[in-house]
């Protein structure tokens, strides 16, 4: 199987390459969170059904992109596009599973500068002809924190068991993705500078650490103790 | 691969690990710490559930009856085994059931003090269990921090009410003696006062609970009798004896007092029983027999002594007669005319005592009372001085009494020269006439006469009244209260018996100072005459 490698990071130019096996079984993996969010659908809380809803843009992003790279058209504008998608539904989706207004608060303000750094990116400095790997690092970090921050909140709530919680294991799957990644789509122009063998090689990180966050995901839509 | 490539592959890879080792220690930090948490949390949750076991079992097996209601509805959410056995129930439904039928009055009252102060304490509710039978419970109630409902403690007090039923019973037997029964303390203080020392000694039951007894009932001298008695009481553990007693209008009673010492119930302290029965007319019933038995006594040897001073006078007045032919000297003669009046004087003397000693039979008809009272009067009226007003009641009809015209001419003719004589400054002697139905009090005092109708003659003067210690003794022969000389004491006597052969009585009522009144009762006929 060949298909243009989908890159969090900027690229200069189209590359076709063959897809490893890894990389397939990473590209199967987005059906996992989103065939379970839509069959549990129902029984999810509000926050949960954001989670859904956001692994079936995934899903939708994911074949997009093979469907353009396969007739050669560039598709970096769906991954900025798409960028925007996952923060802010993360955001909304920690935005829900917390109490304090406090966290709330905070949770909503990095939203909202997330956006507005987004806006300006897009407006002024994304010419959509590459992507853009600084963004793509921010985001990483946007979510990071947000993860962070949502499962300090989670901790301090003394309610239930931690690993029956459905933000426990999103937070989770967010906080391993995003910080294993970040330095990735930060130096991934330099690697792809360096040979499609070295980003290849790299991109098995992203590509494991994207199959853990989407089991995490999909172990945050089945807990049973969906309040 | 070059070099350079592979150095900032490694680079990344090792970056990226870093990244990944630091956010998962992070959270491995941050999970550890919540499970410390979690940890104390779970060892406070056992130590509550711990806890809470130890109340669910002091709640399931506490001897009284405990459930958790709703202070609104009365739905009952929990129970234990003790009320359901206490109502007689098997479920929540049954003892559902059971609280519903709780008097409406008693809810009211349970509810409006929950809701309002929070609790209700030993609130006695009478209710039946579910087969019926009867069922004291004492409620108490204390409404839960969270929510309307509230935890009732219930104790089964059927067995002590049905006690103090007993005792109530018992309390009111002891009421319906005329014997006043008190319980006091060693001290005096009264524990007990039933109903019939209430009755005796005008005191109430609250008056006396608590006050000491010889300072109510032994007034001034009278508390030697009450320490001699303790003291008595003290050695011998019991004392029977009469004492003088002050009721609360101050008036003196005589009582037969019959002490015991007992033990109270409950610690058993000793306290002294007290059982006073009223003996003041019993014993002047006794004193009022024992002068009559003595006055009977006094007519029966006055009588004989009469006769044979009679059998001696008689030949003297007689040979009087025979003598005055023979004797022809003036000195002679007004010698026998003195011996003559002597003796006259004497065989008068001995008519009277011989009269009260056993009255005179004479002739008994239907005699108009008022006639002879009117005739008396006109014969009175004109010795009465002009300082004294004579007032007549003899107006109605009368009906007739049976006996003899002379002697109650002589009964009333006495009793009016007597008031008379009671007012040496002057006044006002009133005679009236009425007709009465004697009733058990009158009877009380003179247990001779008969129940019936009977014609009353009062005789009353405003004159200078009669001793109270003269008052017992006026109508014995030869007491006097007047100057040696000037009366026999014989009149009132004489009256007496008269009257009492007639079958009728005489009463006196004086006060000094103020007169004094007679009242001559003689038996009616039943037809009346006007």
């Amino acid at each position: 199987m060949s298909a243009i490698l989908r890159s969090p990071g900027s690229t200069k130019q189209v590359i076709t390459m063959a897809i490893p096996i890894f990389g397939q079984i990473h590209l199967a993996s987005f059906l996992i969170p989103a065939s379970a969010g839509v069959t549990k659908f129902r029984t999810l809380n509000k926050a949960m059904r954001i989670l859904a809803v956001l692994c079936l843009f995934a899903c939708l992003d994911v074949i997009l992109q093979v469907l353009l790279s396969m007739r050669n058209v560039k598709n970096y504008f769906i991954s900025d596009y798409y960028r925007v998608i996952e923060t802010s539904f993360l955001c909304a989706v920690f935005y829900y599973s917390v109490a304090p207004k406090g966290v709330r608060d905070v949770l909503r303000g990095l939203g909202i500068i997330f956006a507005v750094i987004w806006g300006a990116d897009v407006i002024w400095f994304n010419s959509h002809d590459q992507i853009s790997s600084g963004m793509a690092m921010i985001s990483r970090a946007f979510v990071l924190a947000m993860s962070l921050i949502a499962l300090q909140a989670t901790l301090r709530d003394e309610r239930s068991n931690l690993v029956e919680r459905p933000i426990f294991w999103v937070a989770m799957g967010a906080i391993l993705y995003s910080s294993g990644t970040l330095l990735l789509v930060g130096l991934s122009n330099q690697l792809l500078a360096l040979g499609q063998s070295y980003f290849v090689a790299a991109w098995h990180i992203n590509w494991t650490l994207l199959i853990i966050a989407n089991l995490f995901y999909t172990k945050g839509m089945l807990c049973k103790s969906q309040a | 691969m070059q070099v350079a490539g592979v150095e900032i592959l490694w680079a990344v890879v090792g970056g990226s690990a870093i990244l990944l080792i630091l956010a998962i220690g992070y959270v491995v930090v941050l999970v550890q710490s919540h499970r410390r948490v979690m940890q104390a949390q779970q060892a406070k949750l056992e130590e509550v559930r711990t806890s809470e076991e130890k109340f669910r079992g002091i709640f399931d097996n506490s001897l009284a009856g405990i459930m958790k209601f709703s202070v609104d509805t009365w739905a009952i959410s929990d129970a234990n085994e003790a009320i359901m056995d206490l109502c007689g129930c098997s479920s929540l439904e049954d003892l559902q059931s059971c609280m519903s039928k709780l008097p409406r009055s008693s809810l009211e009252s349970i509810h409006d003090s929950v809701t309002k102060y929070g609790f209700i304490a030993e609130y006695e509710i009478r209710t039946t269990r579910k087969d019926g039978g009867e069922l004291w419970m004492l409620f108490s109630a204390k409404k839960m921090e969270n929510g309307p409902s509230a935890q009732a403690v219930v104790v089964d007090i059927t067995k002590r009410k049905q006690f103090e039923e007993k005792i109530k019973e018992q309390r009111a037997l002891l009421d319906q003696t005329q014997d006043a029964i008190m319980v006091v303390d060693y001290d005096g203080t009264v524990t007990f006062w039933n109903a019939g020392a209430e009755m005796m000694y005008g005191w109430s039951r609250d008056e006396m609970t608590g006050r000491v007894l010889e300072e109510l009932l032994y007034g001034g001298a009278r508390r030697k009798d009450f320490q001699e008695a303790m003291e008595d009481i003290h050695r011998f553990k019991e004392w029977n004896g009469e004492h003088y007693h002050t009721r609360k209008d101050g008036k003196e009673i005589l009582v037969e007092s019959r002490w015991r010492t007992v033990a109270k119930a409950f610690n058993g302290k000793l306290q002294i029983l007290i059982v006073n029965s009223d003996i003041t007319e019993k014993k002047r019933l006794e004193s009022q027999f024992i002068r009559a038995q003595k006055m009977e006594s006094v007519a029966l040897l006055t009588g004989g002594m009469a006769h044979d001073l009679q059998n001696i006078l008689a030949p003297i007045a007689m040979s009087i007669h025979l003598l005055e032919p023979k004797v022809h000297d003036e000195p002679g003669l007004a010698i026998l005319k003195a011996v003559g009046e002597s003796a006259q004087s004497g065989l008068d003397l001995v008519k009277n005592i011989l009269t009260y000693g056993r009255g005179i039979a004479g002739e008994r008809a239907a005699v108009n009372v008022i006639h002879v009272v009117d005739q008396v009067l006109s014969l009175v009226e004109r010795g009465l001085p002009e300082s004294v007003h004579l007032e007549r009641k003899l107006s109605g009809q009368t009906p007739s009494v049976l006996g003899d015209v002379n002697q109650l001419k002589q009964v009333f003719l006495n009793l009016c020269v007597n008031a008379r004589d009671a007012m040496p400054a002057g006044g006002v002697l009133t005679v009236a006439i009425a007709n009465i139905d004697a009733d058990e009090g009158l009877l009380e005092y003179n247990p001779h006469a008969d129940r019936g109708p009977y014609v009353v003659t009062s005789v009353a003067d405003t004159g200078t009244g009669i001793r109270e210690e003269d008052v017992d003794r006026i109508f014995e022969p030869f007491f006097t209260t007047r100057e040696q000389g000037s009366g026999t004491g014989l009149g009132l006597s004489i009256a007496q018996g008269i009257v009492k052969s007639h079958k009728g009585f005489i009463t006196v009522q004086s006060v000094v100072g103020e007169g004094t009144t007679f009242r001559v009762y003689l038996p009616a006929l039943v037809e009346p005459v006007s």
